[in-house]
C-alpha cells in the first residue's frame, strides 16, 4: 500500500514539525511498517520551467527540432535537440539539464545528436514519471501559479509529496485506505481527523426509473448498490487528479475510472463503474443480478482474457440474451464489454461488498489479483459503500468537463441500495483488570477511562458498562475486532511497546511433554563428535527426494510407499526422502564436478519411510499419541555419511595413501566407540536379509549388534556401487555409510568403569599362518578368542600382515597375527605361555591353517 | 728394563703422548691416541709390565708410582678432551637448523554446518532461560499445523500455492509450514501448566528463489502458565536476544499479525554491523549507509505474541485461567546474518570449501 503524505496530510492535522522519518516511525510503531518512504520531489530534483525562446527544423533530420531553451540559468539559454511534434516557440516546457537522471533511470548527458550538441532533454509527462505513456512534451500552462521559468517542475506537476510504502499486515484490510492510515495517525499523533461526510447534488431524474438490482447470491454478495450520473463527458483527468494516482502507484485511465479508483486508495471500498448503455434493460431499466457463476460461463475481463467461471464465482450480471450474461466478476475484475470507454455518456457507478472468501477463492483460482479483490478479500467496509458512491458520484459529475462546452453532467436522484444481509457492528466486552493482568502493566495505565479515551481515537463507541468491564461498538471498518484480546492489542498499541515493563517470569513446575528423545541425542552428538573428528564436513539437504532416488536407495530396513507431495516443486521433489544417501551423493558428485574430490561429507536428518498405520488421524484425545505416536509418516532419524578422496593426504615427505573400505570401517568404529554401542559386528551382505544393493558386492556390510539377547541392524556401509558412481560421473572411488540414530541410541549400553593399571609384564608372540584365501579374518581372531587354553590370558589379537604373491601357493594367503598375552596376578613363564601358543595354533590348525613361522 | 730405562721410556714417550692426546681434532683421532698411547700395546703398559721384572723393591715402588702419575696424568688429558670434543659436537649439533617454515601435518578434520551450529546455541540459550527442547513429526496433520492454530479453512497460508500437501487419500496432512504444530503437541500432550518448551526443526514452504529455499528450519519458544504477560515476553525476548547477539543489543517491538497470538509483535533488534545508527559500520554502502539494516538501524529477527485464546481452546487449556506467550525465530536468518552469507542456496549446497569455512 502506498501512501501520499500529501493526502494525509488533507486527512487529518498533522504538527507542522513532523519530518517524513518521525511520521513513518509512528506509522510503524502502530503496526503499520513503513517499509520506505520515498521523497517524489527529490526524484525530480533538477526539473526545471524553461521558455523555448525559438525552435527551428534540426538541419540533419527531419523530425528533430533545434530549440534554444532559457531555464533561467545565468549563463543563458542553451540549444537542445527534441523529437517532440507539439514543441513550439514560446512554450513552457521541462527541462532535465545534463548531470541529472530521470525518475525511469535515464541519465541526460551533454550529446551529440545528428552533428548537432543538445544540452539537456525537454521532457514528456512518462519521462518524468507521471503517466506510464504520453504523446509529446509535458507543456505548462502560462500565467499558472508556479509557472515561472526556473522554478522547480516538481510541486508543478504534484510531485511536491512523500510516498509511505506500507507492508499491511492481513487482519487491517482499514489500513488499505487513505482514511484508514489517516486514523491510525491521528491516534498515534493523538490529534484529529478531518473528514467531512461526502454530499452528492443530485440534478437527474429518479433513479428507479434508470435501475434496478437484484441480489440472488447473497451470501456472496450481501450489499449492492449504485447510482447514475448521465451526460458525463469521458477523458483525460485534470493533473491533481493523474498526480494523485500516480504518487500511488496507479496509472491514469480517464476521468470516470480514476474517480473509482480515487475512492478506492481514500476509503478502501472497491468501486466499479460500468458504461449504463452497454447494460442489458429489463423494460427501460438497466437490470443488475448478482449471482453465482453457471459453470462453464465465460467473461472477457478488463484485461481482455477471457476467463471461464465455475460455480462458487460471484458474477455481476445483467439480462442481456436469453439467460442473462456475466458483465463482471464481483470484486475482482470488470468485463470488457461494459467497459467505460470515450464514447460513453452514461456511468453506472457500482458500490458494493463481496463475500470475503469466495473473492480470495476465485482470485486464487484464476490467477487475477487485483487491488480491487486485495481488498474484498480481506474484508471491506459493507457500511462504507453508500458514502464511498456519493462521493464518487459528485466527483464524477464534477470532473466531467466536455472540452469548451458546459459541463452538464448530473448524477440520477437517489440511490438503488439492495442490501439483504446486513453486517452489524460488533459489540466486545472489556475488562479493564483483564487488560492489566494480560499486559503486565500497572491497573492504572489501562483503567476505565483510559481505556475508553485511547479506543475512542480508533472510532470504537461505549455501547455500555457492566460491573469492572464497558461495551464497545466496533465500526465495521475493523473486522478484525471481535474479542476482548483484539481490543487488548488495540490498548498495547495505542500504549506504546516503550511502556510495558520488562519482566522475568518465575521458573521451576513445568509439566514434560515428553517431545524430545534425551537418550537419542546424547548418542547423536557423541556420533557427530566422532565424525567431525574423523574428518566429515556435516551437510544439510532438502528433504524431498525423486522416484529415481528412492529406487536406487531403497531403505535397508524396508518400508512402505514413499510419502508422496501432492503439489510438488517438480517430479525430482516430489516424494519424501526414504534415505539420507542420494543427498549426499548428489553433493559428493556437485563436489567432484568443481574439482573438489577430498570429500567427506555427513547428515543427520529425517526419513520417511512410508505411512504410520497409527497416524491415519490426530488423536489429541491422547496425550501419548499427540506427543507424537499420531504422526502420519514413519519418521525415522538416520546418520548417513559419504567419502572419498585420499585417506591420509600427501605431505611434503609422505606419500598420500587412498582412503578404502577400511578407513570407513575403521571410522565407523571409533563412532560406535563414541557413542558407546559394544561389541557391534560388520557382517557381509551375501545371502543377507539387509539389502543395499546401492552399495559394491565386494565391500559392503551391515552393522550389527546384540541388544537384550536379539541382533539388531544398526545400518549398513560399504564402497558405493560402480554403477551409482558411474551414474553421478564421480571422480574417485567413494564409500558410504547409513545409520539410524534411535537405534544407535537404544545399542549404546556402555557404562565406563575404570580399571586399574596392571601389575605384571605382557608377552607378545607373533605368528605367520597360511590359510585358504577365502578365510575371514574374523575366524582366525575368533578362534584365538575362544581358545580354552588362553582364557583370561589374552589381552589383544592383532592382524599386523596379510600377504598373497610370491612364496605363497595359489589360494592361499599368509596372515601375520600378535598375540598379547598377561595374567593378572603373576608374570608369565616360558612354559606357561608356550603352552597358550600351542593351544592357540591348535585352534588355527583346525582352521585348515599351516604354521609358517612363529 | 732398568729403573733408569723405565724412567728413559717414560719420559721419552710421556711428551709424545700428551701433544697426541691434547690435540687430538676429532673423536677418531683421540681414540686412535687413546689406543696407541693408553692401549694395552701402549708404552705406559709396557713400562708397568717392566715395573715387576725390577729387583729393588724400592725401584718397584718408584717405578711403580711414576707409571701411576704419567698414566693419571694422561687419562686427564685425555678426558679432558674427550670433554672438549663433546661439547664441540654438541654445540655443532645445536647449531644445526630444520626449516621450520614447511607446512605442518595436519589430520584431516570435520566441519559443523552452520545452521546446526546456529541451531545448537539457540536451543542452548533457551534452555538456559528454562526452555525444554521439543521435536514433533515433519509430516504433520492438517490439524496440528493449522487448525489448532487458528488458521481458518481459507486462510491464504493454507492455499496449495504455499503449503506442500501430502497424498494422504482422505486425511489432510501437509508438510508442516512451521515449527508451531509442535506447540500444540506439547500443550496437548503435557495437559496443563506450566509448560516452557523450545520448539524446533525443519519447515516447509512452497518457495524456491534466492532469498527462500522451500525448506529451512525454526526454533520457537513457547511458554503457557496462570498469569503469563506481556512483559514477561518482552523481558525473555530481551535476555533471549542479548544472549543470541551481543549484551546490550536494543530490543524493538512492532505490533503485528499472526493468527496464533494476540497481541502479536515482531521482534527488531538493533542492527550489529551499524551500532544500530543506520550509518556506518563494517557493512555500509559508500554513501556511508548500513547495507545490513537499510539504514534503518533496526534488523527484522523474530516474530512473537501472547498465546491466542482459541489455540488454547483447541489444545484443550482454558483460556480463562492460562495465558502464555510464543516467539519464533529462522535459524536461516539468524545464521546468515552471524556468518555474513548473501545466498541462502550456499547452507544447501555443500560444497566442501563452504562448509570447511566454519568451526
Amino acid at each position: 500500500m502506498h501512501v501520499s503524505g500529501k493526502w494525509l496530510a488533507e486527512l487529518v492535522d498533522i504538527p507542522k514539525d513532523i519530518t517524513p522519518t518521525s511520521i513513518a516511525e509512528k506509522l510503524t510503531s502502530a503496526g503499520l511498517e513503513v517499509e520506505a518512504v520515498v521523497d517524489l520531489a527529490a526524484q525530480l530534483k533538477g526539473v526545471v520551467v524553461a521558455r523555448v525562446d525559438s525552435c527551428v527544423p534540426h538541419p540533419q533530420a527531419d523530425k528533430l527540432k533545434l530549440c534554444r531553451v532559457d531555464s533561467g540559468l545565468p549563463s543563458g539559454a542553451v540549444d537542445v535537440v527534441c523529437g517532440a511534434a507539439n514543441v513550439h516557440g514560446g512554450a513552457l516546457v521541462c527541462f532535465a539539464p545534463p548531470g541529472m537522471v530521470l525518475p525511469g533511470g535515464k541519465r541526460i548527458d551533454v550529446a551529440s545528436v545528428r552533428g548537432v550538441t543538445s544540452h539537456g532533454m525537454l521532457c514528456s509527462a512518462s519521462e518524468l514519471g507521471l503517466e506510464a505513456t504520453s504523446d509529446g512534451l509535458l507543456l505548462l500552462a502560462d500565467g499558472e501559479p508556479g509557472v515561472v521559468v526556473g522554478a522547480p517542475v516538481a510541486p508543478l506537476v504534484g510531485r511536491d509529496d512523500v510516498v509511505y510504502v506500507l507492508g499491511v499486515t492481513p487482519n487491517r484490510p482499514d489500513a488499505l485506505s487513505h482514511v484508514g492510515v489517516a486514523r491510525e495517525l491521528a491516534a498515534a499523533l493523538r490529534t484529529r481527523m478531518k473528514l467531512a461526510t461526502p454530499t452528492c447534488p443530485e440534478r437527474g431524474g429518479p433513479i428507479d426509473g434508470l435501475a434496478r438490482v437484484t441480489i440472488e447470491d447473497p451470501d456472496g454478495c450481501p450489499r449492492y448498490a449504485c447510482r447514475v450520473i448521465e451526460d458525463v463527458a469521458v477523458g483525460p483527468s485534470p493533473r491533481w487528479l493523474q498526480a494523485r494516482l500516480a504518487a500511488v502507484g496507479i496509472r491514469s485511465i480517464n476521468n470516470v475510472v480514476d474517480v473509482t479508483n480515487l475512492l478506492m486508495m481514500e476509503r478502501g471500498i472497491p468501486l466499479h463503474a460500468f458504461d449504463y448503455d452497454k447494460l442489458g434493460k429489463s423494460g427501460s431499466r438497466a437490470a443488475i443480478v448478482v449471482r453465482g457463476a453457471r459453470a462453464g460461463e465465460t467473461l472477457v475481463t478488463l484485461d481482455g482474457k477471457e476467463r471461464t467461471l465455475v460455480e462458487g464465482d460471484v458474477v455481476i450480471g445483467d439480462v442481456a440474451g436469453e439467460h442473462g450474461r456475466a458483465i463482471a466478476l464481483a470484486g475482482v475484475m470488470g468485463g470488457r464489454d461494459t467497459e467505460v470507454s470515450s464514447s460513453t455518456t452514461r456511468v453506472l457507478l457500482e458500490g458494493a461488498h463481496f463475500n470475503a472468501s469466495r473473492v480470495r477463492r476465485t482470485a486464487r483460482r484464476l490467477d487475477l489479483h487485483s487491488e480491487a479483490s486485495h481488498r474484498f478479500e480481506r474484508g471491506a467496509d459493507a457500511n462504507g459503500v453508500l458514502q464511498s458512491l456519493d462521493r464518487a458520484a459528485g466527483l464524477v459529475a464534477e470532473l466531467s468537463a466536455p472540452h469548451g462546452k458546459e459541463n452538464r453532467a448530473r448524477v440520477a436522484r437517489g440511490v438503488v441500495d439492495s442490501y439483504p444481509r446486513k453486517v452489524a457492528p460488533a459489540i466486545v466486552t472489556l475488562r479493564p483488570r483483564r487488560a492489566a493482568a494480560l499486559l503486565g502493566v500497572a491497573p492504572r495505565v489501562v483503567d476505565e477511562a483510559a481505556v475508553s479515551k485511547l479506543l475512542l481515537s480508533l472510532g470504537l463507541e461505549v455501547e455500555g458498562r457492566e460491573a469492572e468491564a464497558i461495551r464497545f461498538r466496533v465500526p465495521t471498518y475493523r473486522p478484525d475486532l471481535t474479542r476482548e484480546v483484539d481490543l487488548i492489542e488495540e490498548l498495547l498499541r495505542l500504549v506504546g511497546m516503550d511502556q510495558i515493563p520488562s519482566t522475568l517470569p518465575a521458573r521451576g513446575g513445568e509439566a514434560n511433554a515428553g517431545l524430545f528423545d534425551v537418550r537419542r541425542h546424547q548418542a547423536l552428538s557423541a556420533a557427530r563428535r566422532a565424525l567431525r573428528a574423523a574428518g566429515y564436513d556435516e551437510a544439510i539437504n532438502l528433504a524431498f527426494a525423486s522416484p529415481d532416488d528412492v529406487a536406487r536407495f531403497p531403505a535397508w530396513d524396508g518400508g512402505g510407499e514413499p510419502i508422496r507431495v501432492k503439489n510438488p516443486l517438480g517430479e525430482e521433489r516430489s516424494l519424501m526422502r526414504r534415505s539420507l544417501l542420494p543427498g549426499l551423493v548428489q553433493n559428493m558428485a556437485t563436489n567432484h564436478r568443481r574439482g573438489v574430490v577430498e570429500v567427506r561429507l555427513y547428515e543427520s536428518g529425517t526419513v520417511f519411510l512410508g505411512r504410520n498405520g497409527q497416524g491415519a488421524m490426530p488423536r489429541t484425545d491422547d496425550r501419548a499419541a499427540a506427543a507424537g505416536r499420531d504422526a502420519f509418516a514413519l519418521e525415522r532419524p538416520r546418520l548417513a555419511g559419504v567419502a572419498s578422496g585420499a585417506s591420509v593426504g600427501a605431505t611434503f615427505d609422505r606419500k598420500e595413501a587412498a582412503f578404502d573400505f577400511f578407513d570407513l570401517k575403521g571410522h565407523l568404529e571409533e563412532l560406535l566407540d563414541d557413542v558407546g554401542v559394544i561389541g557391534a559386528r560388520f557382517i557381509g551382505l551375501d545371502g543377507a536379509a539387509v539389502v543395499a544393493p546401492f552399495l559394491h558386492p565386494r565391500a559392503r556390510a551391515s552393522i550389527q549388534v546384540e541388544v537384550d539377547g536379539a541382533d539388531v541392524v544398526l545400518g549398513v556401509a560399504g564402497e558405493l556401487h560402480p554403477d551409482i558412481s558411474a551414474l553421478h560421473d564421480l571422480r574417485s572411488q567413494a564409500y558410504a555409510f547409513d545409520l539410524d540414530a534411535e537405534l544407535l541410541a537404544v545399542a549404546a549400553r556402555a557404562r565406563v568403569r575404570a580399571r586399574p593399571l596392571p601389575r605384571f609384564p605382557s608377552v607378545r608372540r607373533d605368528f605367520a599362518l597360511l590359510v585358504d584365501a577365502a578365510l575371514p579374518a574374523a575366524a582366525l581372531q575368533g578362534c584365538f578368542a575362544a581358545a580354552p587354553a588362553a582364557t583370561g590370558l589374552l589381552e589383544h589379537v592383532a592382524i599386523f600382515d596379510v600377504y598373497q604373491g610370491k612364496g605363497v601357493p595359489d589360494g592361499k594367503k599368509s596372515v601375520a597375527i600378535g598375540v598379547t598375552l598377561r595374567a593378572a596376578d603373576r608374570t608369565l613363564t616360558d612354559a606357561e605361555v608356550a603352552a597358550v601358543v600351542d593351544g592357540l595354533l591348535g585352534g588355527a590348525r583346525a582352521l585348515g591353517a599351516e604354521v609358517r613361522a612363529g | 728394563m732398568t729403573l733408569a730405562e723405565i724412567e728413559s721410556l717414560l719420559d721419552k714417550s710421556f711428551a709424545e703422548a700428551r701433544a697426541a692426546l691434547a690435540g687430538a681434532a676429532n673423536p677418531a683421532a683421540l681414540e686412535a691416541a687413546r689406543v696407541q698411547f693408553l692401549g694395552q700395546k701402549g708404552f705406559l703398559q709396557a713400562a708397568k709390565k717392566s715395573v715387576g721384572q725390577l729387583a729393588s723393591v724400592d725401584d718397584k715402588k718408584k717405578a711403580g708410582k711414576l707409571c701411576n702419575d704419567r698414566d693419571r696424568e694422561l687419562q686427564d688429558v685425555y678426558q679432558a678432551n674427550l670433554d672438549r670434543l663433546a661439547r664441540e659436537a654438541r654445540v655443532a649439533e645445536l647449531a644445526q637448523r630444520q626449516d621450520i617454515t614447511l607446512p605442518g601435518r595436519r589430520s584431516r578434520r570435520g566441519h559443523r554446518h552452520p545452521l546446526s551450529t546456529t541451531c545448537d546455541d539457540i536451543l542452548a540459550v533457551l534452555q538456559g532461560l528454562g526452555f525444554e527442547p521439543a521435536e514433533g513429526p515433519e509430516v504433520e496433520h492438517d490439524f496440528y499445523n493449522f487448525e489448532a492454530l487458528n488458521i481458518p479453512r481459507d486462510h491464504p497460508a493454507r492455499d496449495m500455492q504455499d503449503t506442500f500437501y501430502v497424498d494422504a487419500g482422505g486425511a489432510e496432512v501437509v508438510l508442516r509450514t512451521h515449527t508451531s504444530p509442535v506447540q500444540a503437541r506439547a500443550m496437548l500432550a503435557a495437559g496443563k501448566p506450566p509448560l516452557r518448551v523450545s520448539c524446533f526443526g525443519r519447515v516447509y514452504r512452497k518457495d524456491d528463489d534466492p532469498t527462500h529455499s522451500p525448506m529451512f528450519h525454526q526454533i520457537e519458544g513457547l511458554y503457557v502458565d496462570q498469569n503469563v504477560t506481556f512483559a514477561d515476553l518482552k523481558g525473555t525476548l530481551q535476555l533471549f536476544a542479548e544472549r543470541i547477539f551481543a549484551p546490550g543489543v536494543r530490543v524493538r517491538l512492532r505490533p503485528s499479525f499472526f493468527p496464533f497470538t494476540e497481541p502479536s509483535v515482531e521482534v527488531d533488534i538493533s542492527c550489529f554491523a551499524c551500532g544500530g545508527t543506520g550509518r556506518g559500520g563494517n557493512v555500509a554502502a559508500e554513501d556511508g549507509r548500513c547495507r545490513l539494516c537499510k539504514a534503518t538501524g533496526f534488523i527484522e529477527i523474530m516474530g512473537a505474541g501472547m498465546v491466542d485464546p482459541e489455540v488454547f481452546k483447541a489444545c484443550k487449556l482454558d483460556p480463562d485461567h492460562v495465558t502464555g506467550f510464543a516467539f519464533g525465530i529462522g535459524v536461516e536468518r539468524v545464521a546468515m546474518l552471524r556468518y555474513g552469507i548473501s545466498d541462502i542456496r550456499l547452507l544447501y549446497e555443500n560444497d566442501e570449501r563452504f562448509l570447511a569455512q566454519f568451526p
